[in-house]
């Protein structure tokens, strides 16, 4: 149940896929499932990760379930579907409260025969069946509570922008960080690789990585307009330079994989929207921290004297703890 | 719920954020002004930037240097040049505030401090011009003056001494306009201007003003030696090395740092 075929422009990341392995895979294992939560900003390519990982380990699991985690809704469908791709006994795919539990009974006692025309299974489970169940683009905690296994057998992947999933359901949260930047470059490179590689295009690549900062997302759609333009990466940095606004917004479906359908404008704005929404404190501060270098920003820099005459808006700066509530908003992680 | 927007670093209390989220974050401010109540809106938050940014810097006070405080400057000083290159790049939409003319004037004054030509270019520049384009030439004189300054010390340690010198001269007038004679400010421009003056071959007119230096120094202990090393260059030009000498030895009672012992 994977949401699409094998990314063939998936590159890299071997060091994270090696360490979902041995996470996966320990010796003295937690209670629970094994479990993982990748966790990142938005388009730095934890999907991707996980989608290249299920199609490496494909013979290791006798079945692997794509549950689309964003809402409930989703969760409820996903299971739904899981349930009727199954072939279980007297299930309907409407009826979402029954399925969730007849999927969760399902995992926990796996001895049924899986339905053949699941795409990647060919075999009967046996009781000691193993699952790979993947929620991907997981928000809520309390949400995915519900649809979390209390079977210990198999393995379950998260991917999040919220890295307190590495707590709680998950048995530890892993990180996926920017490409760095002669990775971001070898990337840009192989992507193109039906062209001549000069080394004035080699140089381009490297600067094109370090101004898209290695974001996997801005790499990929970035790329796929120079392939699509037809320009040299050098003529793409020179329009990046003048005005990224217009390039930001490009979205070449054919280059969309998995479903993806984000541009780095939309991936960003649905984030930024509900932080607005939620805590315009929290949105100031990120706004302000816009304005700044992006590396090695001293928190003093928001914490202020009391007796400082400040705005409204900015009052919470003299307050430290009430900063740092403000700050859980939008942490990463803490490494 | 924590989306993944900003990387924190516990062991040196520090934060990082991806440099697309930021541009992001300026085109959302951008794009959906209309959304948002003022105190979300581009120029506002920039304004909160400055604020902030110009709080943590440390501050010139009365022609001080900075010295000491040259880690705490080097921790912030990047953040003003960032500071500078949107205001910079956005210079059509944003004003700019005078919070914002304060930390680039004490971030030029650092510049000066550790002669980095470039960055104190690019601040007085930008700067410069901003003021010259905004309302604040009028309301905030001084600061002005303080850039005045800084350009001079950016051109004197450039070499080109004329355009120090018209630069030294602004900023005096503008300090004897707005200030006692007697402040510090005051001062420390005709101080400046002796030096250049000295530069320039103008022997005369340096040792001049150094004397008025020395006759206004007040109880102003910390420059003396400062002055009196001038003096003693300014004499020493003029070929009147005894006089030069005296107050040489006067200079070195109070410092005997090797600079005065090379006089």
């Amino acid at each position: 149940m994977l949401p699409g075929g094998q990314n063939a422009k998936f590159y890299g990341r071997s060091m994270e896929m090696k360490e979902i392995y041995s996470r996966l895979h320990q010796k003295d294992p937690m209670p629970g499932i094994p479990s993982v939560a990748l966790h990142g900003m938005g388009g730095i390519g934890k999907t991707q990760i996980t989608l290249a990982y299920a199609y490496q380990h494909l013979e290791e699991y006798d079945a692997i379930f794509w549950i689309r985690s964003e809402t409930m809704a989703s969760l409820a469908r996903s299971f739904s579907e899981a349930v009727v791709k199954l072939g279980l006994p007297d299930t309907d795919i409407k009826q979402e409260a029954e399925n969730r539990i007849i999927f969760l009974d399902w995992l926990q006692n796996t001895s049924q025969s899986l339905n053949t025309s699941l795409r990647v299974m060919t075999k009967s489970l046996s009781a000691e069946a193993r699952c790979l169940l993947i929620y991907d683009n997981a928000e809520n905690q309390n949400e995915l509570a519900n649809y979390w296994p209390v079977s210990e057998s198999g393995s379950a992947l998260i991917t999040t922008r919220n890295h307190s999933f590495g707590m709680q359901p998950a048995q530890s949260g892993m990180p996926i960080h920017r490409f760095s930047p002669e990775a971001g470059s070898q990337f840009i490179l192989r992507i193109l690789n039906d062209r001549k590689r000069t080394t004035e295009e080699s140089e381009a690549a490297m600067l094109l990585s370090k101004q898209l900062d290695g974001h996997a997302l801005a790499l990929t759609q970035m790329t796929a307009l120079i392939q699509k333009k037809g320009w040299s990466i050098n003529k793409f940095l020179a329009h990046y330079e003048k005005g990224p606004s217009n390039l930001r917004n490009s979205n070449d479906m054919r280059w969309a994989h998995a479903g993806y359908s984000y541009t780095i404008k939309t991936v960003f704005s649905l984030s930024l929207k509900s932080l607005s929404e939620t805590s315009p404190a929290a949105f100031t501060i990120l706004a302000i921290l816009a304005f700044v270098s992006p590396d090695t920003i001293p928190e003093s820099l928001m914490v202020v004297d009391e007796k400082i005459d400040l705005p409204k808006e900015l009052e919470f700066c003299k307050d430290a703890i009430r900063y740092f509530i403000r700050m859980t908003w939008i942490y990463l992680a803490d490494f | 719920m924590a989306l993944a927007l900003i990387d924190r670093d516990p062991e040196s209390d520090t934060l990082s954020i991806h440099r697309l989220v930021q541009s992001e974050t300026i085109y959302f401010l951008q794009e959906n002004a209309y959304l948002f109540p003022k105190e979300h809106r581009l120029q506002r938050v920039f304004e909160h930037a400055s604020k902030l940014v110009y709080e943590a810097f440390p501050k010139q006070i009365k022609g001080r240097r900075f010295d000491n405080r040259w880690p705490e400057c080097a921790k912030y000083s990047q953040h003003v040049t960032a500071l500078l290159d949107r205001f910079s790049r956005f210079e059509r939409t944003l004003r700019p505030s005078k919070d914002f003319f304060l930390v680039m004037s004490n971030a030029a004054w650092y510049c000066v401090e550790r002669h980095a030509h470039k960055d104190l270019e690019r601040i007085v520049t930008t700067t410069m011009k901003a003021f010259q384009t905004s309302d604040n030439f009028a309301n905030e004189p001084l600061i002005y003056a303080h850039l005045c300054n800084s350009a001079g010390r950016l051109w004197t340690q450039k070499g080109n001494f004329h355009r120090a010198m018209a630069k030294m001269e602004e900023c005096r007038k503008i300090r004897i306009d707005h200030l006692p004679l007697t402040d510090d400010e005051v001062w420390i421009s005709n101080n400046n201007i002796g030096n250049i003056s000295l530069s320039m071959g103008n022997y005369n007119e340096a040792l001049e003003m150094h004397l008025h230096c020395e006759a206004t120094l007040g109880d102003r202990i910390d420059w003396k030696e400062m002055n009196y090393s001038n003096l003693s260059r300014s004499l020493t030009a003029l070929g009147r090395t005894k006089e030069a000498h005296e107050f040489n030895c006067k200079a070195l009672q109070l410092n005997s740092s090797w600079y005065i012992k090379a006089m």
